[in-house]
């Protein structure tokens, strides 16, 4: 019953990438913009969600709400601060700060934290272990497979059946149209990075349950995402969903038959088999990305 | 001590000088650049170790970083700039990746070591030798940037980087203009690759850390995109500011950190209060904000 553990396996870690997939494809569709700090802020979630439990004693919910509260502050501090004074500079100088910020998040909380690996314990109530055809499923794992559906779920209710989601899709589908029509993009924008951050933040305290936290962690767990974002198609919620539970198993199947090592590169294949064979993604409608030529 | 400083500032020099060729002059957002530069020190490692001559080395290194060149080309550049910025760092995290993973071929974590010197400097022994080597290559990487700025080829970058859809009205190939960019950008930083292993003799898969292209973009930022002694003391004057950050009495587990957060948060305040460079300002007739102008097809999307 390898395969099926495999595949058990590699849906957690779809499960961890689509929380991150989410904002990054929420981000690129309202700005076209490839948000470079996300990664990190899912591994500040991380450590805040650490100190929660280790420092000021909280359990494990609380800790989420800690990293989810503090991350959605973070993602809208970044925008405010680093890309929204250069909204109308071009579309590669918001990279420039976008840089700037992920290597600066590292080493801050490299200072703060010390550069060792650290891992969450699970609490008891998550300590269980089920048997389903065969293949092993922790508590940790049905943990996090519900918690990623219910975020999915309430993310999905927010953009399609709220007022604030009608104005996050007006400006996302006709910027100026949108400021035209007295719709408040500024607060748009900085919803839409408040809600992936706050998925990023949870995302983080996730992915530390079923395996390390690491300062350096935030560009792999980035890159993966992103591969998964455009395998699924940009700037699209389902496709960045399925983009990720494909990447997830792709994954753990490329690390079973190469070695645990190897396992980052997968996810920098996949993205550039996707670019070259489908840039539009699998569940993408036409290529956003492409130059006019 | 200051022959050793040397080294890191010929070697940064010609890594933000690749830089400038595909970022200042093409507008093309090369992330990876540590890799190139990884796998440049990597090919002189190993060729020198299995005993090819220095010129062989050479020769095989800029073949090699221009192939990865073309090979990060071929998913990203048909797509919009922030693509090829984004599979460029995977491109560079990959190359961390293999370094450390395939034990077989590059020894692993634990990097090459004993790197023979080049024979034609060997009478130069030492440090000074070493020293003088770097900089021999950093003005062979001058001499050959510099010639390219002035060239037609160096004008057609410039005019890719400003308005695509123009130069293909003029019937020229933007696309191949900015694949041969990031094939030289590639050779280029192979180049500081060969000084480094040659000069250093010892190389480990840092070398391709995300932290290393972000170093040498603060750079080309500091000296002024498109500038090609701008792009020299900004690579320079990086080291000597990691020298004097060394002279500071901390223990090494802070000043690691340390000088990249203050090397992070540089990157972020230039961005937004000097985008145009301190050494030699990109484009004086600039709009603040505007080092890397949208393009006409940017800006017609965006409309």
């Amino acid at each position: 019953m390898i395969a099926l553990q495999i595949l058990v396996y590699g849906l957690v870690t779809g499960a961890n990438y689509a929380l991150v997939a989410v904002g990054y494809t929420l981000v690129y569709g309202i700005l076209k913009f490839i948000n470079f700090t996300h990664g990190d802020v899912a591994m500040v979630g991380s450590f805040l969600a650490l100190t929660a439990i280790g420092a000021m004693g909280l359990g494990l919910p609380a800790a989420v709400g800690v990293a989810v509260v503090g991350c959605a502050i973070l993602g809208m501090a970044i925008e405010r601060v680093a890309y929204r004074p250069l909204r109308r500079a071009g579309r590669l100088t918001p990279l420039l700060t976008a840089i700037g910020v992920s290597l600066l998040l590292e080493n801050l909380v490299q200072l703060v934290f010390g550069a060792a690996i650290r891992t969450f314990s699970p609490p008891p109530y998550l300590a269980g272990t089920v048997v389903v055809a065969g293949a092993y499923v922790t508590g940790v794992q049905i943990a996090i497979f519900a918690a990623t559906a219910v975020a999915v779920a309430v993310l999905a209710w927010l953009i399609g059946r709220t007022a604030l989601g009608r104005q996050i899709r007006a400006t996302a589908d006709n910027f100026d149209l949108a400021v035209a029509m007295g719709v408040p993009t500024d607060r748009a924008i900085l919803a839409v990075f408040a809600l992936g951050s706050a998925l990023a933040g949870l995302a983080g305290v996730l992915f530390g349950m079923e395996t390390t936290v690491t300062p350096t962690m935030g560009i792999s767990l980035g890159i993966s995402a992103f591969a998964a974002v455009v395998l699924g198609g940009i700037g699209s919620v389902p496709g960045a969903v399925v983009g990720a539970l494909v990447l997830g198993v792709a994954e753990n199947v490329g690390a079973w038959f190469l070695g645990g090592s190897w396992s980052d590169g997968i996810g920098v294949l996949v993205l550039a088999l996707t670019l070259l064979v489908r840039p539009e993604g699998l569940l993408g409608r036409r290529d956003p990305g492409a130059v006019k030529l | 001590m200051i022959a050793d400083a040397v080294v890191l500032m010929s070697v940064y020099a010609i890594l933000t000088l690749a830089l400038n060729l595909s970022l200042g002059m093409a507008g093309l957002f090369n992330l990876g650049l540590a890799g190139f530069f990884a796998i440049g020190a990597y090919g002189t490692g190993l060729l020198a170790i299995a005993g090819w001559p220095f010129p062989a080395v050479l020769a095989a290194d800029l073949v090699l970083g221009a192939a990865a060149g073309l090979l990060l080309a071929f998913p990203s550049l048909r797509l919009r700039g922030d693509y090829l910025a984004i599979v460029a760092l995977g491109f560079g995290q990959l190359t961390e990746t293999v370094l450390n993973s395939w034990d077989g071929l590059t020894g692993g974590a634990n990097g090459l070591d004993n790197i023979p010197a080049p024979g034609a400097f060997a009478h130069v022994s030492g440090p000074v030798g070493a020293a003088v080597f770097a900089l021999a290559l950093l003005a062979v990487a001058v001499a050959v940037t510099e010639g390219l700025r002035r060239s037609p080829y160096g004008q057609l970058l410039g005019a890719v980087r400003d308005d695509e859809v123009l130069v293909q009205a003029l019937g020229k190939s933007p696309h191949t203009a900015k694949v041969t960019a990031l094939m030289l950008s590639g050779a280029l930083s192979a180049l500081g690759g060969a000084a480094y292993a040659y000069a250093i003799s010892y190389v480990d898969p840092g070398l391709a850390d995300f932290q290393t292209s972000v170093y040498v973009f603060l750079a080309l930022l500091f000296g002024g995109m498109g500038s090609t002694w701008g792009s020299v003391v900004g690579g320079a004057g990086l080291v000597a500011v990691m020298e004097a950050l060394q002279l500071v009495n901390l223990p090494t587990s802070v000043t690691g950190p340390a000088q990249e957060a203050f090397f992070a948060l540089s990157l972020i305040l230039l961005t937004l209060w000097r985008p145009q460079g301190v050494v030699a300002p990109a484009g004086a007739g600039r709009r603040a904000g505007a080092a890397l102008p949208a393009t006409a097809a940017e800006v017609a999307e965006d409309a």
